[in-house]
C-alpha cells in the first residue's frame, strides 16, 4: 500500500474527499479486493481508537465526579454526616452509663463496654499501643531486599519498551549520541547504553525521557540506588505513568518496603495509570 | 434571554470543537447535581445509574460537536444534555415516576425531539470488545498518541511538543509506525476467527 493510498483512506474517513475523488474511491474499492480490505482494516483501527478515547474520556469524567463529590457531598450523604457524632456520642454516653460507679473490690481485670459495636477486648485494642515489634519496621529499611521484596522485583520488572522507542533506519551517515543511546537500549544492551549516556551532550542528558530510559538500563543491570533519585525527579517525560510504576519496583529492588508500598498504592489509585491492575496485583501480594 | 442563551451555546460549541478539555469538564460539573436532581424526580433509580447517563449525555454532546453534527443549538446546552439523559434512562428501562410537575426540558421533549436520534451505543458487539483488545495490545504511548491524532484530532506540531520529539518527521512516522501495529493486531484477530 503506497503513502498516497493511505493518506486517501484517512481523508474519507475524515469525509474530506470532494465528490468526484469520493466517486472513484469507492469504484476502485468494489473492483479492487486488496484495497477495499485496506479501507476495511483502516476503519476498524478507527473504531478502536474511537472507543479509547471514549474510554479515556470517561474515565476522566468519573474522576471529575469524585472530585465534585469530595468538595460539595450530594445533599443525601449530608444527612448520614449529620448522624455519624450522634451515634459516637450515643455509644459513648451508654459506654459511660454501663461502667460501675465506684471500684468495689478489685477491679475487674477487663473492663467490657456496652457499645455494640465494640469487641468486649481489653484496653489494648482501643488504645494505642507502641507496635509489638519495634524493631521490626527498621529491620525492614535494609539496603538489600528481603525474599520477597527480590521476587516481587523480578516477577514484574521489565525495561520498558514500545514500538515508539524503535529506531529509525538512517540512510545519512551516522547516529548522533542520543539515537545511539535509544539504539543500544531497544537492543537490550544496558550496560553499552549507560556508558553511552555518558557521551551525551548535558542537553540530552536532562531530557526527561532518557533519563527514564537510563533508570531501566540501571535497573536491569541491578542498580536501583542510582534509578531511584532518576524516577523520583523524572522531569518532563512522556513517560509519567511508567515512572511511577517502576519507581515503586526500585524502593523494592533495594528493600525499601514502606515506601515501595506508598508508591505502590499511588499508583493503584490513579484511575487512569496503565500500570493500576499490576500495583494492586503487587500489593496483594504484599499483604 | 434567547442571545445570551444562543451565544452561550456558541462559545461552548467553539471551545470543544477546538478541543478545549477544560471546557467539557466544565460544562460536566456545572450541571451535573441539577442533572440528579431533576431525574431523581422522574425515574426510579441510584446515584449511578444517573451518573451514568449523565456521563453519556455528555460525552455523546462532545462528539457531535467534535464530528460537526452539531453545530449550533436551538435550546441550551442543558436542554440537550438533559433530554439525551432522560432518552438514557428510558432505554436503561428505568421506571418513571409520576412528574409532579414539569419544566422546559419537559417541554422540548413533548414538542419535539430535541435531540435526534438517540447519539448513544448499546452494550459493546463481539467485533468491538475484540478491538478494544486490539488497543490494549498497544503499548501505552502508541495508544495515547493514536488517540490523541484520531480521536482528539490534534496537530503532528502538537503531538511532537507533547511528546518532545525531534520533529514533525519524527511524529508523523511514529504515528505511522503505532497505527500499522494497530492493523496488524486488528488483522491478526480477524484471521484467528476464520
Amino acid at each position: 500500500m503506497e503513502e498516497k493510498d493511505i493518506e486517501q483512506i484517512e481523508r474519507y474517513f475524515r469525509h474530506a474527499l470532494e465528490e468526484e475523488e469520493r466517486a472513484a474511491f469507492e469504484r476502485r474499492m468494489a473492483e479492487d479486493a486488496g484495497f477495499a480490505r485496506e479501507v476495511q482494516l483502516h476503519g476498524l483501527a478507527m473504531e478502536a481508537i474511537r472507543m479509547e478515547g471514549e474510554a479515556l474520556l470517561r474515565a476522566r469524567l468519573t474522576q471529575k465526579g469524585k472530585q465534585l463529590d469530595e468538595q460539595s457531598p450530594a445533599p443525601g450523604r449530608r444527612k448520614w454526616l449529620w448522624a455519624i457524632p450522634v451515634v459516637l456520642l450515643g455509644a459513648f454516653a451508654i459506654w459511660q452509663l454501663s461502667r460501675p460507679l465506684a471500684p468495689a473490690g478489685p477491679a475487674p481485670a477487663e473492663p467490657t463496654p456496652q457499645a455494640p459495636a465494640a469487641p468486649p477486648a481489653p484496653p489494648r485494642d482501643t488504645l494505642p499501643q507502641a507496635p509489638p515489634s519495634k524493631e521490626e519496621p527498621k529491620a525492614r529499611e535494609r539496603t538489600d531486599a528481603g525474599g520477597q521484596e527480590r521476587e516481587l522485583f523480578a516477577a514484574w520488572f521489565q525495561p520498558y519498551r514500545d514500538d515508539s522507542l524503535e529506531p529509525l533506519v538512517r540512510g545519512d551517515g551516522d547516529a548522533t549520541p542520543e539515537e545511539h543511546f535509544y539504539e543500544l537500549y531497544w537492543k537490550g544492551q544496558y550496560r553499552q547504553a549507560l556508558a553511552a549516556f555518558d557521551n551525551l551532550e548535558p542537553e540530552s542528558k536532562n531530557k526527561g525521557d532518557v533519563r527514564f530510559l537510563k533508570a531501566n538500563a540501571l535497573l536491569a543491570v541491578g542498580n536501583a540506588r542510582e534509578a531511584i533519585p532518576l524516577l523520583e525527579s523524572p522531569g518532563r517525560t512522556r513517560f509519567q505513568a511508567e515512572a511511577e510504576w517502576l519507581l515503586a519496583l526500585a524502593y523494592l529492588k533495594s528493600g525499601q518496603r514502606d515506601k515501595a508500598l506508598a508508591q505502590l498504592n499511588m499508583v493503584a489509585a490513579n484511575a487512569s495509570s496503565p500500570r493500576r491492575e499490576a500495583a494492586q496485583q503487587v500489593l496483594k501480594a504484599m499483604n | 434571554m434567547a442571545k445570551t442563551t444562543a451565544h452561550h451555546a456558541e462559545s461552548l460549541i467553539a471551545a470543544l470543537r477546538s478541543g478545549d478539555a477544560a471546557a467539557l469538564e466544565t460544562l460536566y460539573g456545572v450541571y451535573r447535581e441539577d442533572f440528579f436532581r431533576w431525574a431523581a424526580r422522574r425515574f426510579e433509580g441510584t446515584r449511578q445509574d444517573f451518573e451514568d447517563a449523565w456521563q453519556d449525555a455528555v460525552i455523546a454532546f462532545y462528539q457531535q460537536v467534535r464530528s460537526g453534527k452539531i453545530e449550533s443549538l436551538r435550546h441550551e446546552a442543558r436542554v440537550w444534555l438533559f433530554a439525551v439523559g432522560y432518552k438514557r434512562l428510558l432505554s436503561n428501562h428505568r421506571k418513571l415516576k409520576r412528574i409532579l410537575w414539569k419544566d422546559e426540558i419537559d417541554d422540548a421533549l413533548l414538542k419535539g425531539n430535541p435531540v435526534g436520534e438517540a447519539p448513544f451505543e448499546s452494550a459493546p458487539t463481539e467485533q468491538q470488545q475484540r478491538l478494544q483488545s486490539a488497543m490494549k495490545a498497544l503499548s501505552p504511548q502508541c495508544r495515547d498518541m493514536l488517540v490523541q491524532r484520531y480521536y482528539q484530532e490534534q496537530s503532528i506540531e502538537d503531538i511532537r511538543q507533547e511528546w518532545d520529539l525531534q520533529n514533525a518527521n519524527t511524529a508523523s512516522a511514529t504515528l505511522s509506525r503505532c497505527l500499522r501495529r494497530l492493523k496488524e493486531i486488528i488483522q491478526n484477530t480477524l484471521n484467528a476467527r476464520v
